[in-house]
């Protein structure tokens, strides 16, 4: 019988080949001289921001696949996973309900299951990159995204049990976690009635297996289409509450300058190949990467890449199948003309016609950071 | 209070739920999916790798009399990579030093000077 971490990194690796060509293809990267396999990730697979609680990145390179494996999925959470999990997880639903319910990990796994495919970024993602004088908090590059295959219910098929009323206008997440000190606020986060509703995942498997604790598990929430600080990890209760959650992650944490508060996802691109610093010979060279939005509907509507500083721009393929709540990888091939060092940049631009800008403004959370990737590499005469 | 660092290690990587010395409560299998096997722990290797993180961390704090207050109050709740990946004038870090003694942290108020003249020296304001 096999180990249930080896049954989860092969079974993991079979999807991230199924669910798409350019998840194999993606290893195939360069001139025909050039590079031909992704570079090994990290020890431990993950590139390590704060050890403790644990924020990781995941390795650019194993970004190429659609599918993110779970090894190299990026962490974060502000307190880490509970230390103490109880025998037999429950979610309670109570508050602004009919009927308040307590359902065991076993009865929510009887519901009819579905699989989502989503795209997931942290808020924080790209704070590094901002390059701020003075700056809080984690400090992510790329890698603080990344896509799963989950296993789960629409949050509304649950929620159909405790039944809400009219007074139900925003759900409280709370999960198992919390701050060594007890004075701490717990992380609680809620999202609006309507979202919950329509467009929220209750998961407990990722990419196959049973979802790492690392990853929120055994349940979790994804919020489709907002960045990762609405997608609860470690769900045991469901407050139905009438107005916004005043806890301190809610209320202060996770605001942009102007004080609106951080929730959709915004158009964004990410260059996996070439990686910074790489090697690469004159003459045509394959770029790819992944794309996503905040919409829905799939959400991206092309990709471009430049070598001059923007000043031209090439468009690129899209590749694989759709999803509505996932990245979309593309890929295309450039002509390097002359040996030396080169810039490459992309930009994504979504079905609503937003353009991935530039340079994103800073603000002094670091949140958002939707700038357009750069990757400098080197290429010598073929 | 100042807490012994391998004492700290080994407690700071526990309350990262990262090792198998914390373990969940035995589940009882019965119609229920027990939680342990529905949330497996990651890799032996992971758990090395960052309990070595940690500890690199915390070698580089640099010295002075702020690094023992540091080692005592922040590092109970994490790592000092939060702190040295961060830049704030000393506006900021006073903000996040009382922010933290509201939370808990066993500073004592005549410390706090300190302890934030220590962080702005080390983590101040980056140049561009």
């Amino acid at each position: 019988m096999e180990a249930p971490q080896e049954r989860m990194s092969r079974r993991t690796l079979l999807a991230a080949g199924i669910a798409g060509l350019g998840g194999m293809l993606a290893c195939r990267v360069g001139s025909p001289e050039g590079p031909t396999s992704a570079p090994a990730p990290p020890e431990g697979g993950l590139v390590i921001r704060n050890a403790r609680p644990l924020d990781a990145e995941a390795p650019l390179a194993q970004l190429r696949s659609f599918l993110t494996p779970n090894e190299h999925f990026f962490v974060r959470s502000h307190f880490g996973p509970p230390t103490t999990l109880p025998s037999q997880w429950t979610l309670t639903i109570d508050g602004a309900v009919k009927q308040p319910v307590t359902l065991t990990l076993a009865e929510i796994r009887k519901l009819n299951a579905a699989t989502q495919t989503i795209t997931t970024e942290c808020a924080g993602n790209g704070r590094g990159n901002f390059r701020l004088p003075k700056t809080a908090g984690v400090q992510w590059q790329y890698g603080a995204v990344s896509t799963a295959r989950w296993t789960g219910v629409p949050l509304g098929v649950v929620l159909e049990q405790a039944q809400l009323t009219p007074d139900a206008r925003h759900l409280w997440m709370e999960g198992l976690d919390q701050a060594p000190i007890a004075k701490v606020p717990k992380f609680i986060r809620s999202i609006p009635a309507d979202l919950a509703l329509n467009a929220a995942f209750l998961a407990w498997e990722m990419n196959g297996s049973p979802i790492p604790l690392l990853h929120g598990g055994p349940l979790r929430l994804l919020t489709l289409g907002w960045f990762g600080m609405a997608s609860t990890k470690w769900l045991t209760h469901i407050h139905a509450r009438p107005a916004v959650s005043d806890n301190f992650f809610m209320a202060t944490a996770y605001r942009f300058a102007d004080g609106s508060p951080v929730e959709r996802l915004r158009v964004k691109s990410l260059i996996t190949a070439p990686l910074a610093d790489e090697r690469l010979r004159t003459g045509k060279v394959r770029v790819a990467g992944q794309a996503w939005s905040g919409l829905g509907s799939g959400g991206i509507k092309s990709v471009e890449v430049s070598l001059d500083d923007g000043q031209t721009w090439q468009p690129t393929r899209l590749t694989g199948q759709e999803y509505p709540y996932a990245w979309r990888s593309w890929e295309s091939e450039i002509q390097i003309a002359t040996p030396g060092p080169k810039r490459l940049l992309a930009r994504a631009t979504d079905r609503s016609g937003s353009v991935q800008p530039r340079r994103a403004d800073p603000n002094p959370g670091g949140f958002g950071n939707n700038s357009m990737p750069e990757v400098g590499f080197d290429a010598t005469q073929a | 209070m100042r807490l012994r660092l391998d004492t700290l290690f080994a407690c700071s990587i526990c309350l990262t739920g990262i090792t198998s010395a914390c373990r969940p409560a035995s589940g009882q299998a019965g119609d229920d999916v027990a939680t342990q096997m529905a949330a497996p722990r990651p890799s032996a290797v992971l758990q090395q790798v960052v309990a070595e993180s940690e500890k690199a961390s915390a070698a580089a704090l640099p010295e002075g009399t702020g690094r023992a207050l540091v080692e005592g109050n922040c590092l109970i709740c994490h790592g000092a990579a939060l702190i040295q990946q961060q830049h704030k004038d000393s506006a900021g870090w006073t903000k996040t030093v009382k922010q933290m003694r509201t939370w808990g942290a066993p500073l004592a108020e005549q410390d706090e000077p300190a302890l934030i003249a220590y962080l702005v020296k080390s983590y101040g304001i980056k140049e561009p």
